[in-house]
């Protein structure tokens, strides 16, 4: 017998769910036989459609469903109505204890918001090089090498291994060698621009997508040529096209800007100034031992449709021919695949190219925000349960209309939810306070852009959620198993008086942690005043710094030089109090071992105008029979030990195979910032390398000074723009980790002292809602305001005692031993002003809850609290 | 709104009155469509059914599956006595406004 079409019915009961259908479904087929009697089969069939599509729609329809969903266990209606419910009480309960849940939702914003940095910061490094065409085709080599059992893994790739793979592998339809020991230092006015880039092959940007602006990739197979990003053609060509303009370098020569790049996603883990072609001489004699032993910045990327498994039993059989030279070393290298998408979040690797940001990191980074959540919830739990008494009747009158403890779970759950969604926001609005801090922080952190993006905001969302049912199972479990006796008669809360020793725990332990953070903020304040003021050994009062071109240094110094209120003035490359970069090595007498200086030029006026102590010898630098140098007793100290006792030779030789005599010894002084300790520095004469010029100004109108200097400049120099600042401000440049850590520091003390507040008005609550009664009875028997104040905060006390006791040590120790570590000791580390300030700070804020909550139980009159009995 | 009884309403109850045993969705559908020559939808139809079941007018039961309809049980609908009782006084109703009637309403 023919039947009607399946497709309809399959519809119907997709739709309708466990609606009943039977009949109908009968009827439909009996008219689809009726129809077919008189009509063709496609206009019975049509039939059947539209009838089964009004029947889809009909009343009938609704109505069953309607009806199987009332009888079903779960249902859908009710659930919905609860929900309804429980928001209702919810908002309410929220809107009637206002107190309550502005601090509650101070707290868990506060807390919740490293949580959001941990999550944004994993989100970020998900979404790495996933920009990239074909991302999940993407691969690179690694290396592991096995040391007598000793595994160390390298992101790297023997460059033999990698030419060889370009020959031998099948199934790879792209392959690029990145080597990435490229860092071009340029010329120009005041200090160098250091740039750091990749030499690789034209195929990268068909691998990767890197879009050209202008140019075309070609230019990485022609030497001299580079192709340079949109940051970098800013930095060094300003709005100028930069296609065709040269760069003088000073250690790779000149360069030509082949292309430009366009401004691409900064999620990726290259990090790249510039791109230069390879040198092609790597891909040659594979037989070499140091090819294949020697990995060091040296990475293969590949495009391949083939797994990792087996890419790499090809790779592995492939370099058997390179295994003796390991051999040969007690070694055992093996290889392996790693896809592009898991570089970041990876594992360990050393030798890594770009920005790589390891699991165990992101591990540490969330064990910190779970460490300043889970006090926050914990607090918000002790707070909620403390407020036992005002919810006991709620749930008393809920559990004798029967409501299961599923739904008293669920309506505290719902509260904490709502709660945490609201503090959500105020967490996004610290996120956003303080995520260029952490971004400046962390190393290649310039790679993250923490940009809230839907998906994050959904993220956040989701953590919010998922906060509010964490901090609401304490309250939530611990109200559900309360007997409706017992909270209808509201003695929830009075079988245990005392607080229990882990809850006391937890409020001296955050206690400390805020008079720690608090401490800190003082000693980074102080450490930061005190560098400022420190004296570096030389003069940095009412200099300006003027960054010059190095052949002008003696015009600019005839002109300069002339105007009124210019006192002094000399030339530098590089300027006291900033990090030096350039360095040389210093032979010893027999030419086998050396020390590393760091390398100033200057003209011959440096030592004077900067005054800066000489410990032997002249300033004045004089070329002679041999260039005359000065060293600082650093090197000086280094140069005798490698050559010996005895021998005190002032002639040495540096890398560069020249020959120097040393014409004086300066004291030792901080060149450098204060955090670098002081190193081996010689300063040369040389007219070639002046940046800078160091003006100092004598006038009782520096504006006046400031604006004929600037006029001046602009006789000599109508094109260069006047750049003048001045050394001290520099300087502070030089220090503004302080200010980072500072804000760092404040915005954890913040949270640490807030939560830990938090914590203990919850404790004073839970103390003096439970001594009611007690207290009624002291004011009957006429005990006065202060002996009750007393009495409630000598808690308080012993517990702020405990954590002074333990915090003041430990900063102690912390700071002066954990930080000196990194930073030079440079003022008294911790002192007594920021201990007893943060202190009397925890004190004051601790007093201020215990007052204000221990007033409001004692103004109540002593009748309305015993009266019940 | 049990009292209520519109015109459609009147016509399945009578059909379903008509039909007696054999009153269930399709034969009633197919009853309609001979008599008045309406063409209805199944969805319209069992739409009012459902209706009239929740007036109280109409019962139902599950009778025995037929080859006919791929094996699937028929739902019969039978008159309740509420059912019957609203189309006597829907007919009484009639019959005294058609015998007050001043106009002569014979068609023929």
């Amino acid at each position: 017998m023919e039947q009607p079409p399946k497709l309809p019915e399959r519809i119907l009961a997709l739709f309708c769910g466990n609606a009943f259908l039977e009949d109908l479904l009968g009827d439909l087929h009996e008219m689809y036989l009726y129809k077919r009697e008189t009509s063709g089969r496609f206009w019975s069939r049509l039939y059947y459609w539209y009838q089964a599509f009004r029947l889809l729609f009909s009343y009938t329809i609704s109505k069953r469903k309607r009806d199987r969903s009332i009888s079903s266990q779960y249902p859908s209606q009710i659930l919905n109505t609860m929900l309804l419910n429980y928001l209702k009480i919810s908002v309410r309960n929220i809107l009637k204890n206002k107190t309550f849940s502005i601090l509650n939702i101070f707290g868990l914003g506060l807390g919740m918001s490293i949580g959001l940095l941990a999550l944004a910061f994993f989100v970020d490094l998900k979404q790495f090089d996933l920009f990239h065409d074909d991302a999940e085709q993407l691969y690179r080599l690694t290396t592991t090498i096995n040391e007598e059992g000793n595994m160390q893994s390298y992101a790297s790739a023997p460059p033999a291994l990698t030419y060889l793979a370009d020959e031998q592998l099948t199934g790879v339809e792209a392959s690029v060698h990145i080597n990435d020991y490229y860092f071009p230092i340029i010329k120009t006015t005041g200090d160098p621009i250091r740039l750091s880039g990749y030499q690789t092959e034209p195929e990268f940007l068909e691998m990767f997508d890197f879009p050209l602006v202008s140019g075309s990739k070609d230019a990485l197979s022609q030497p001299g040529l580079v192709i340079i990003t949109q940051n970098t053609a800013q930095k060094l060509f300003g709005d100028e096209p930069a296609l065709g303009r040269s760069i003088e370098t000073e250690n790779w020569g000149k360069l030509q800007v082949g292309g430009v790049l366009a401004a691409f996603p900064k999620r990726t883990h290259f990090s790249f100034d510039l791109l230069a072609g390879i040198d092609p001489t790597h891909s040659l004699s594979d037989s070499n031992e140091a090819n294949w032993t020697n990995t060091h910045s040296n990475y293969l990327y590949l495009k391949s449709r083939l797994t990792p498994a087996q890419l790499e039993a090809q790779i592995n059989s492939i370099a058997r021919s390179g295994d003796a030279f390991f051999k040969a070393k007690n070694l055992e290298a093996s290889y392996h695949i790693q896809a592009i998408t898991d570089i970041n979040l990876g594992r360990k690797l050393d030798d890594n190219i770009g920005n790589v940001f390891e699991t165990e990191a992101m591990l540490a980074f969330f064990g910190m925000a779970l460490l300043i959540l889970v006090p926050a919830c914990l607090n918000y739990g002790n707070m909620a349960v403390a407020n036992a008494l005002k919810r006991s009747k709620e749930i008393g009158i809920r559990k004798i209309m029967g409501s299961p403890n599923r739904q008293i779970v669920h309506q505290f759950l719902v509260e904490t939810v709502i709660i945490c969604v609201i503090a959500v926001f105020l967490s996004l609005f610290m996120f956003d306070l303080i995520r260029r801090e952490i971004v400046s922080m962390l190393v290649g952190g310039d790679a993250l852009n923490f940009n809230l993006s839907p998906l994050l905001l959904l993220v956040f969302f989701l953590f919010a959620v998922g906060t509010g049912i964490l901090t609401g199972l304490l309250p939530a479990l611990y109200f559900s198993r309360v007997t409706p006796i017992k909270a209808i008669r509201k003695t929830i809360s009075n079988q245990k008086v005392s607080i229990s020793g882990l809850r006391k725990g937890l409020l001296v332990f955050q206690f400390i942690l805020s008079l720690v953070f608090m401490i800190g903020i003082g000693v980074l304040v102080r450490q930061y005043h005190d560098s400022l003021n420190f004296d570096q050994g030389f003069e940095k009062a009412n200099v300006i710094v003027l960054p010059i071109k190095a052949e002008t240094s003696e015009l600019v110094a005839n002109v300069m030089a002339a105007a009124p209120g210019v006192s002094d003035m000399s030339f530098t490359s590089s300027l006291p109090g900033i990090p030096l970069g350039q360095a040389l090595y210093f032979y010893n007498d027999s030419g086998m071992d050396s020390v590393r200086a760091r390398v100033v030029y200057t003209d011959d006026h440096f030592i004077d105008h900067m005054n800066i102590e000489m410990a032997w010898g002249k300033g004045a630098l004089i070329e002679s029979q041999f260039e005359r140098v000065l060293v600082n007793e650093t090197l000086m100290n280094r140069m005798t030990n490698i050559n010996g006792k005895g021998t005190d030779s002032l002639v040495a030789e540096m890398a560069d195979g020249k020959k120097v005599q040393i014409a004086g010894i300066i004291k030792d002084y901080n060149h450098e910032p204060l955090n670098q300790r002081i190193e081996p520095m010689v300063l040369r004469l040389s007219e070639n390398e002046l940046t800078f010029a160091l003006i100092t100004v004598q006038s009782d109108d520096i504006v006046a000074t400031m604006n004929d200097l600037e006029k001046r400049w602009g006789s000599i120099m109508p094109d260069t723009p006047f750049q003048a600042t001045f050394l001290n401000s520099e300087i502070e440049k030089a220090y503004v980790f302080f200010i980072t850590g500072i804000k760092i520091f404040g915005f954890l003390a913040l949270l640490a002292v807030t939560i830990s507040c938090l914590g203990l008005l919850g404790m004073v609550i839970f103390t003096t809602e439970n001594r009611k009664k007690e207290v009624a009875i002291r004011k009957t028997l006429g005990a006065g305001t202060m002996k009750l104040l007393y009495s409630l905060s000598g808690l308080f006390f012993r517990m702020w005692v405990i954590a002074l006791v333990i915090a003041i040590p430990l900063s102690y120790i912390y700071y002066d031993k954990v930080m000196m570590s990194i930073y030079n000791k440079f003022s008294g580390g911790v002192g007594f002003s920021e201990v007893a300030l943060s202190s009397l700070l925890t004190l004051f804020l601790g007093m201020l809850a215990i007052v204000l909550q221990s007033t409001k139980v004692m103004r109540t009159n002593p009748a309305d609290s015993l009266r019940a009995e | 709104m049990k009292g209520y009884l519109g015109e459609f309403e009147e016509l399945v109850l009578l059909t379903i009155a008509n039909l007696d045993r054999e009153a269930y969705g399709a034969a009633v559908l197919q009853h309609i469509g001979e008599t008045t020559g309406r063409k209805l939808s199944l969805g319209a139809l069992h739409s009012t059914l459902a209706r009239l079941e929740e007036k109280g007018f109409l019962g139902s039961y599950l009778g025995q599956p037929t080859a006919t309809r791929g094996g699937r049980r028929k739902r019969h609908f039978v008159l309740t006595s509420e059912g019957v009782s609203a189309l006597s006084k829907m007919k009484s109703l009639r019959d005294q406004l058609w015998n007050g009637s001043k106009v002569n309403l014979s068609a023929e």
